[in-house]
């Protein structure tokens, strides 16, 4: 095969994607998540839904596992010719997203959780912890079954619905894998095109070997991580990858010995072949475990070659540290520049570490791979659940406020920080309360049933990964609004305790009045020194903050004993969390959007500027320390990247967040003035895609909301 | 701790035109060349000054009763600010939260201006970058700039002065120990030019310029073109043909003219008595290809 072949074949891929992405945005109007790899087949899929008899809802391993296998089972197949893999998703699989039984519903909690706006409870999600597709890789989808088949032999459960169900669930994978090689075969009769007939032969010929065993080449390796892509995907949106060149290294290696790879563009239209099937959040680079030395390799490359070329949104995370290839960080920026985006950056320093400080040794944290949108965790031995609780820390400061005014307590800034804690600490208690009612009672409701397949325990033992299956158990919770509370609480400062401007009963009013004829005050209370300025009362309150949510959320553990890292992420959600928040002290009006993440909200610097410098040191200092993300997200002007010493600059600026013990880096780099034109005529730019968070999108198909979030960061930022 | 204060407009973080890596510029107020087309003409006087940004008026007619002077009228909801009284006490800056009127020059100390250098340390490590001070023009401030440069040098940082050579040179000289590079601007050769749009001495800016080629640091010239004023060959030829014959040159820069700084006259109640131009990109590639010619451009 010569090269301009692979070429065309990612240029075909990708074209394919950009009309995918069209009929999506026809059907949905607009969508604000992870491009995902989703097909948008034209019929809907008619299965049938089982729902248990006594709840009547899908819930509990039978009801789900046959739902999920009805689903499969009905699925269309899907190969694109020009792939190096076969098989597609058409979305989440309909009617398993019932609530749980009501006796295992919180519902107590319920009024509580609106009160201090937790819209993310964690309770009742799914997924969010890490596979180890290793095991997959090993055994094969044929060896897992006999995995299944022997552990439910060997420890005869009385209740066997666990083994039942995740056996029903990889029959059901091996018989769709089935018809997609009668399929490959059949569009190979009908095919013209010499190469692509060939192409359709060889994933007969791949995917027939893997319903039987395992895989023994690149290509099988990847094909089967397509499969897993695809389930996982299915089941709730689960999108965690791995460290991805570490994991298909040896086959890669093996491959290039015994001749199986031709060249490069082999592997790279292989890479891009499995960004199309789905963008799993995986990570390239890192550190051995052993002894720290840089694990980048050939394949590393490739991979990022594959991301580029594709030129779609990707989650893929370039792992910085110490010793890490200067040449891989050159190619990753060198691609930020072309393309506008491209990798995140998962910073080693901070998240080694925070994780170690839980009682971890450094070789393990070395292991905790970003594969989630900001997230980290253990492949196949840890339950996280990250990226799914928040809590929102300027409900608790209103909530506060309102307490001490109505008491005899005299009004100050102490008392106010004191109620604060004691909210925020019943903000997270009920978190907390969360995490033990869902160990509790999620595997009743909804199994991990893949996640349990890619676990190292869950089949040995007969328990699902979420309440013993694996051997660590480490929740995650963010907080939101850091900047909303402390521009707020420096603005309380300054203006009703040190200058008087205001009373404390007179700022009540004016915030349940929603500033309604106090625009003049309103102007005030936001003009003040900032968070992000550096070393303002509003950075001090920032700090302060962030100190007091870790220690509330990381030195007590849940009543069942129960970790719970914290780290500070709003996702894009800036919107649905600010929804039903009241008006903020910082000048934000009801219903408005919170501050994004730690960063501080755009043009915090005197003078109305960003620089990514200030923003940096801001996020750097307010970091949980825990090992958990807490994510730095910077745009830059692309006459950056003409300038020549561009990519130095930001090289050093990733090195040098990392330095400073910061987590992860999220940058766009685009010119403004397309930013505002896509803005205001989407279409004028359907392929632009831009990095939201810790995921990346098509800025076409975000909403305008969403949109407006993105380029409110470019408007008020000082541009480079 | 030095008790030398000076007066600066601006701090920069995240420079990267003002010198190699990642910097920091302080921008010091107060210029000797005062050429017309400055796009800080806020750097031009050497205290501080009001700024009046008519459009983010919202009417709050704070100012009015905060001004001791009567500087601030309003009529039919149009705001008019009598520059004639202004003692920039800023009592009515601090009334302001709509960041209509801004004093531009503030008095600070050496430590504050080290405090917002070293925020940013790591970066400088990382990108081989630092500090650069500039303006206005910040040599007439020598002292001061002498005790930030020389802190800086404390602290391992690589430092850089932009200057325009309009003063006597023993204030350059005296930075000179505590400075890795100086970009020296020469804005044209012609009379004519300095007659009419830049009030600086051509005679002491080409001088200094010689004298400091022969100390033993690097010297990077700048020269900003104008459109119909510098923009033709025969002016640059004059510059580079001049640079030719100094020594410690190590580069030629020119900077296409921007009018950024348009709405900063307005807001200063200056006026211009030229317009100008940006030169098309084609004009300043021929330039640049011209000049390299004669000087590493």
């Amino acid at each position: 095969m010569n090269v301009n072949t692979y070429y065309e074949r990612i240029k075909s891929l990708r074209k394919s994607k950009l009309e995918f992405n069209d009929i999506k945005i026809a059907r949905l109007g607009s969508y604000n998540f992870d491009d995902h790899g989703w097909v948008p087949f034209e019929k809907p899929i008619e299965f049938e839904i089982v729902k248990e008899v006594r709840s009547g809802l899908t819930t509990g391993m039978e009801a789900v596992s046959m739902t999920f296998v009805n689903y499969l089972n009905a699925h269309p197949v899907y190969i694109h010719p020009e792939s190096a893999f076969a098989g597609a998703w058409a979305g989440n699989v309909p009617g398993i997203g019932d609530p749980w039984r009501s006796e295992h519903r919180l519902e107590e909690h319920e009024p509580l959780f609106k009160k201090y706006n937790i819209t993310s409870r964690g309770l009742y999600a799914m997924n969010h912890s890490a596979p180890d597709l290793s095991i997959g890789l090993k055994l094969g989808f044929s060896g897992i079954l006999e995995k299944i088949r022997f552990y439910r032999a060997i420890n005869k459960p009385a209740d066997t619905s666990f083994y039942d169900g995740e056996e029903r669930l990889v029959e059901a994978l091996i018989r769709f894998v089935g018809r997609h090689v009668d399929y490959a075969r059949e569009l190979a009769l009908s095919q013209e095109n010499e190469s692509l007939r060939n192409n359709l032969l060889e994933l007969a010929f791949i995917n027939e070997k893997l319903m039987t065993s395992p895989p023994d080449t690149l290509r099988e390796a990847m094909q089967l991580i397509c499969w897993f892509q695809v389930i996982d995907r299915m089941y709730f949106n689960g999108g965690a990858g791995q460290q991805l060149d570490e994991l298909l290294r040896p086959y890669y290696e093996t491959d290039v010995q015994n001749g199986q790879v031709a060249d490069d563009e082999q592997v790279i239209w292989y890479v891009a072949s499995l960004l199309f099937n789905d963008t799993h959040y995986y990570q390239i680079g890192g550190q051995s475990a052993a002894d720290g030395h840089d694990l980048a390799s050939k394949l590393s490359f490739l991979i990022l070659e594959g991301m580029h070329r594709l030129n779609i949104p990707s989650n893929i995370a370039l792992r910085v540290h110490g010793n890490m290839d200067d040449e891989l960080l050159d190619n990753a920026v060198k691609y930020l520049f072309e393309d506008g985006t491209g990798v995140c950056y998962s910073c080693s320093k901070g998240l080694d570490e925070g994780f170690v400080k839980n009682g971890f040794p450094l070789p393990l944290a070395r292991v905790r791979a970003k594969v989630g949108c900001n997230w980290t965790a253990l492949p196949g031995i840890e339950y996280a659940l990250q990226d799914v609780t928040r809590v929102c820390l300027a409900k608790p400061m209103l909530l506060a406020l309102d307490e001490m005014i109505e008491s005899d307590e005299e009004n100050s800034m102490n008392n106010l920080l004191k109620r604060y804690e004691t909210h925020l600490n019943k903000a997270v208690s009920l978190i907390k309360d969360g995490v033990d009612w869902h160990i509790e009672y999620k595997h009743l409701n909804k199994p991990e049933m893949v996640l349990n397949l890619f676990s190292h325990g869950a089949i040995e033992r007969g328990v699902d990964v979420s309440c013993g299956g694996v051997d660590i158990y480490n929740f995650a919770c963010d907080g939101t609004a850091l900047a909303t509370v402390a521009d707020s609480l420096g603005a309380i400062e300054k203006y009703v305790v040190s200058e008087k401007s205001l009373s404390w009963e007179m700022l009540q009013q004016i915030l349940k009045q929603n500033w309604e004829g106090f625009e003049d005050i309103r102007l005030m209370l936001k003009n003040i020194e900032r968070y992000g300025s550096g070393n303002s009362r509003a950075d001090y309150y920032a700090k302060l903050v962030a100190d007091m949510l870790t220690a509330v959320m990381a030195c007590t553990p849940t009543k069942g004993g129960y970790r719970v890292l914290p780290g500070i992420f709003s996702h894009g959600d800036v919107y649905k969390h600010g929804e039903n928040l009241p008006a903020t002290p910082n000048g934000r009006f009801y219903g408005d959007p919170i501050s994004h993440s730690a960063d501080p909200d755009p043009g915090f610097l005197p003078g109305g500027g960003s620089a990514p410098t200030a923003k940096a040191n801001a996020v750097a200092r307010v970091q949980s320390g825990y090992g958990n993300s807490t994510p730095l997200q910077i745009d830059m002007d692309s006459h950056l990247a003409k300038d020549i010493g561009g990519r130095e600059i930001i090289k050093a600026y990733i090195r040098a967040h990392n330095e400073m013990g910061g987590t992860l880096i999220n940058i766009n780099v685009v010119s403004r003035d397309k930013l505002l034109e896509a803005h205001e005529n989407p279409d004028k730019y359907p392929d632009l895609v831009v990095r939201v968070t810790g995921y990346s999108a098509f800025f076409k198909s975000l909403s305008k909301e969403y949109r407006q979030q993105v380029v409110d960061r470019w408007l008020t930022a000082d541009l480079s | 701790m030095s008790d030398v204060k000076g007066i600066i407009f601006d701090i920069q973080r995240f420079s990267v035109h003002d010198g190699p890596g990642i910097r920091t510029t302080i921008f010091l107020k107060g210029c000797s060349n005062v050429c017309a087309w400055c796009h800080n003409p806020e750097s031009i006087a050497n205290e501080p000054e009001l700024q009046f940004y008519k459009k983010r008026c919202i009417n709050c007619v704070k100012c009015l009763y905060a001004c001791l002077y009567g500087c601030h009228q309003f009529n039919d909801d149009q705001h008019l600010f009598n520059r004639e009284n202004c003692k920039r006490c800023g009592l009515c800056v601090k009334s302001c939260h709509s960041n209509a009127l801004m004093l531009s020059g503030r008095a600070v100390t050496v430590e504050y201006i080290m405090k917002e250098i070293l925020a940013d340390i790591e970066y400088y490590r990382q990108s081989n970058g630092g500090v650069t001070l500039s303006g206005g023009e910040p040599v007439l401030q020598h002292r001061f700039c002498k005790e930030i440069l020389k802190q800086c040098k404390e602290a391992g940082l690589h430092t850089i002065v932009q200057t325009a050579g309009n003063y006597d040179y023993a204030y350059l000289e005296e930075l000179l120990p505590f400075t890795d590079l100086v970009m020296y601007d020469i804005k044209a050769y012609s009379e004519h030019i300095y007659d009419q749009h830049i009030h600086g001495d051509k005679n002491t800016i080409f001088r200094n310029l010689e004298r400091l080629s022969t100390e033993n640091l690097p010297v990077v010239v700048r020269t900003p073109v104008i459109g119909g004023v510098n923009d033709d060959e025969s002016e640059i030829l004059l510059i580079v043909k001049h640079l030719q014959r100094l020594k410690n040159i190590s580069k030629y820069i020119l900077l296409p003219y921007h009018n950024l700084g348009d709405v900063k006259y307005d807001a200063l109640s200056l006026s211009r008595a030229h317009s100008y131009f940006t030169p098309d990109m084609a004009r300043i590639e021929a330039l640049k290809e011209m000049a390299s010619k004669y000087v590493h451009v």
